[in-house]
């Protein structure tokens, strides 16, 4: 009874969010109806944007993740898109040197070493939360601005490629990059990079100890602290695979779709994945473990935004920004049930 | 001859949720001047009854008649109107705010006028007044004690001109002492014409208050009994629906061996002294008491011998080892257990499943897991089996425990404490909140400890409780030992004395922020 309450919030949630988008397309549009035809058809029209709509999927899916792992343990790591950015340029340097090496060991390689960096800096914020009780909501997003900088200085300083023409890395060779599936589209295998990562958060959200110490500490860490589970272990363990989820779906973007380091590349990935995250979640927390699997809708959901506006944008009058505002109302109306919902939650 | 004020016909409420049928035909009638004890098991349908008065749940099918008049309750601002107001069993105050704003958060000034605080002041100084509260209105919440916070709930609904005040177990949580002034309150409020509803299960506060009884049994009223005639036994027979039997203190006939010796135990946090070199033995076998008022340091005695901070002075031996640098997991697995007062919200997770709260405790064990993979087949099997043994009511093990009435979680929380049989536990006001057939059922539990040589110790206010159960009895003063009793030698009246502190300087600092402490 409670999840097809959810379903129904959520549904209807989209619904006035869509008819929000629909109003603002008939106020701006010279051609309403058109302009409202290419926006919902144009994504699922042919191979190449539909492909296309797919591959913005997979960032969606890797930082969603990320998202809802903190969100599990009752934390917020709203560093994912500085996480998921500098990842991409440790990665990308990894692969620029790794040239030679043989493809199959080279690229689990690159995506364990990101991983090992994203979540090395979501861990720093858990670390100072366990150590001196700094607000982690607020160091993740320090740090994740610092490293989005940082990134920056890098590509614009000792790693541009003048060659480029753009503010970017050298090409990474060939070989390393993942395989393209439904060309000429960008779809590629990082997708199912991103599902084998959800299935597996799936048993360790739903089924193991550690997921189940997560949940316990989220709702309750008093509670836990009797029950002889050590908070900090548990916010040092959530962070850590937040962060090394956010910094695989940097690389994978970049591997998969990119070929090289580019600035900005991943502009607004973090904030969409834990939009992503929110609607994914179960907030009201009935049956209390969040089964990750809801990513794949929601992230759907958002590439087919996104595209969908592009689309629209080529084909009629309207802007991209039409994506912005429809996810705009989507992200409101969802956070404030959040919000609502954890209110009667109990924090000791 | 006082004149009815309100009437409940036949009331009739199934709850979906939990498949509960919380009320089955139950009548109820409500006079002024009169205050009338509303008694009852845990989910005997009293609460339910009172919320269907106040408008936060609407009856199936039954009619609520105020002066005659039928009338539909729609929502607590209805009822409100009509002049019913309650006072909840949990607080509803801000603590950040002063008394004054929080009486004036719930009054219906709509729309942006301000607020006529001068006014509202007086009238609140005014009520103080008449019913003889000892309230400051311009103090802040979080300074007040359990039992003033209560008062300020009471104010909070007299502010609004209420006729019909219904107070949900307001003694749950309070001392002895707060207990006598909220008596004193009540009984004036009766004085002016106000009618009052009792809710409560403990027999003696209601005998001694009340001017008239009505026992709810199994959703329904029972039995009905004036005052001057009550009639004790079959009050409790009619509560209980069954035997009624006393704990027996049977003497542990095994080996007693030392298990916990605290050392000059101090604890302070901010250079206030929580706790004042306290040293004390615990034995197999053996149940010790610790009496005292809530606050005066037995919470931060619990802690320092059972989390992991370590931060005291003193020392503490589990069976001879220094356990100051033990984890709390550590001490679970070497037989500690603890069950902390505060039931709800420290000792269960109310929105996970009954099965996961029943053995949280035991995570990491092998057959609940393995390979760090829980295993739920197992978990499923073991929480049944705990359902069954501690006769917990509910319809499944798979819905979360905050589904489950308050009774039903302690016997929870107890269960999973308990069916460890852990060679120490810590056990916090046992009966709390309880009925009569759950407090009999948890001093079964307790002697079957004993029995089993376990070493108990609990901190209880009820010193009644203590003297039936305990062999060993210390009363806590301002964190300090005040007064040590051996079973042949318990005298009431003694520890009733030390535990109010007539042998000590009062510390009005501690008094007030003894309660506060948050570790």
């Amino acid at each position: 009874m409670r999840r097809r309450e959810l379903i129904a919030q959520r549904l209807s949630i989209l619904a006035i969010s869509f008819a929000a988008g629909l109003i603002v397309i008939w106020l701006t549009s010279s051609a309403p109806a058109q302009a409202i035809h290419s926006f919902l058809t144009v994504p699922f029209s042919n191979r190449y944007f539909f492909g296309n709509l797919l591959t913005l999927m997979i960032p969606f899916i890797f930082t969603g993740l990320a998202a809802s792992i903190s969100f599990q343990a009752n934390e917020f790591n709203l560093g994912i898109e500085g996480q998921c950015y500098f990842s991409a340029l440790v990665g990308t340097w990894m692969a620029l040197q790794l040239g030679q090496v043989d493809r199959m060991l080279a690229i689990p390689l690159i995506i364990v070493v990101s991983a090992v960096t994203g979540g090395f800096f979501a861990f720093i914020s858990a670390f100072l939360k366990s150590k001196y009780a700094v607000n982690e909501l607020i160091s993740s997003l320090l740090i994740g601005y610092s490293l989005l900088y940082l990134t920056d200085f890098f590509l614009e300083g000792p790693m541009l490629d003048l060659q480029a023409g753009l503010i970017a890395t050298k090409t990474i060779d060939d070989r390393l990059m993942l395989a393209k599936i439904l060309p000429p589209s960008n779809f590629n295998s990082g997708f199912f990079w991103g599902i084998a990562l959800l299935i597996i958060f799936y048993f360790i959200l739903k089924k193991s100890v550690f997921g189940l110490k997560m949940t316990l500490y989220g709702h309750n860490p008093k509670f836990s602290e009797y029950m002889g589970i050590k908070g900090s272990k548990v916010i040092h363990k959530a962070f850590f695979l937040s962060g090394a989820v956010a910094g695989m779906g940097g690389i994978i973007d970049i591997l998969g779709v990119h070929t090289k380091m580019i600035r900005g590349f991943s502009f607004g990935y973090g904030w969409t994945g834990i939009a992503v995250a929110l609607i994914a979640t179960n907030q009201n927390a009935r049956n209390a473990r969040n089964n990750p699997i809801w990513i794949i809708p929601a992230a759907f959901l958002f590439a087919f935004l996104e595209s969908a506006a592009s689309a629209a944008a080529i084909f009629s009058d309207l802007t991209p920004e039409i994506s912005k505002i429809i996810q705009a109302s989507i992200f409101f109306l969802v956070t404030v049930s959040f919000w609502k919902k954890s209110g009667d939650h109990q924090t000791t | 001859m006082s004149e009815s004020v309100i009437e409940l016909k036949e009331l009739y409420k199934y709850f979906q949720v939990n498949h509960a049928k919380a009320l089955q035909g139950a009548s109820f009638i409500i006079k002024k001047g009169m205050i009338h004890g509303l008694l009852g098991e845990n989910a005997a349908g009293k609460s339910t009854m009172m919320k269907i008065l106040c408008g936060v749940h609407q009856p199936d099918k039954g009619d609520i008649f105020v002066n005659g008049e039928r009338v539909v309750f729609s929502s607590p601002e209805d009822a409100l109107k009509a002049g019913i107001g309650m006072v909840y069993q949990h607080f509803r105050l801000v603590e950040q705010l002063s008394v004054l704003d929080n009486i004036l958060l719930s009054t219906f000034e709509k729309g942006y006028r301000p607020i006529k605080k001068n006014r509202s002041m007086q009238k609140i100084t005014q009520l103080i007044n008449t019913y003889g509260f000892k309230l400051d209105p311009v103090v802040k919440v979080n300074t007040l004690s359990v039992g003033e916070k209560q008062l300020v709930e009471i104010l909070r609904i007299l502010f609004l001109d209420v006729d019909v005040l219904i107070l949900d177990e307001p003694t749950a949580v309070l001392s002895e002492y707060e207990k006598e002034i909220l008596f004193d309150v009540l009984k004036r409020l009766k004085v002016q014409g106000k009618a009052i509803v009792f809710i409560s299960h403990n027999l003696n506060e209601v005998l001694e208050l009340c001017d008239e009884i009505t026992v709810f049994r199994k959703g329904k009223n029972s039995c009905y009994q004036k005052k001057g005639s009550y009639n004790k036994e079959l009050i409790l027979r009619e509560m209980l629906g069954g035997d009624y039997s006393h704990f027996q203190n049977i003497p542990f006939k095994g080996v007693k061996e030392k298990i916990l010796e605290a050392k000059n135990l101090c604890f302070s946090l901010s250079d206030r002294q929580l706790l004042k070199d306290i040293s004390f033995e615990l034995y197999s076998g053996h149940i010790t008491g610790i009496a005292g008022f809530a606050g005066h340091g037995q919470l931060q005695l619990f802690e320092t011998i059972f989390s992991s901070t370590g931060n005291y002075r003193g020392e503490v031996l589990y069976k001879g080892q220094n356990i100051r640098c033990w984890s709390v997991a550590e001490k679970r697995k070497l037989g500690m257990a603890y069950i902390p007062e505060d039931r709800l919200f420290h000792a269960s997770v109310l929105s996970i499943p009954l099965m996961y709260n029943l053995i949280a405790n035991r995570l990491d064990e092998k057959p609940f897991s393995k390979w760090q993979m829980m295993n739920e087949r197992y978990v499923e099997q073991k929480a049944k089996d705990m359902v069954i043994d501690y006769d917990i009511d509910t319809g499944s093990v798979a819905i979360p425990i905050g589904m489950l009435s308050g009774g039903n979680i302690q016997k929870a929380v107890i269960a999973r404490e308990t069916h460890t049989t852990p060679n120490l536990l810590l056990i916090h006001e046992p009966t709390r909140g309880l009925d009569s057939a759950a407090i009999m059922f948890t001093y079964k539990i307790l002697n079957d400890l004993k029995q089993s040589g376990s070493s108990i110790l609990i901190a209880s206010s009820n010193v009644d409780e203590l003297i039936e159960i305990c062999d060993e009895i210390y009363v806590v003063y301002e964190g300090e030992f005040v007064h040590h009793a051996q079973k042949e030698s318990f005298d009431k009246r003694l520890i009733n004395e030390y535990l109010a502190g007539f042998f000590q300087q009062h510390d009005e600092q501690y008094l007030r922020k003894g309660n506060k402490y948050e570790a």
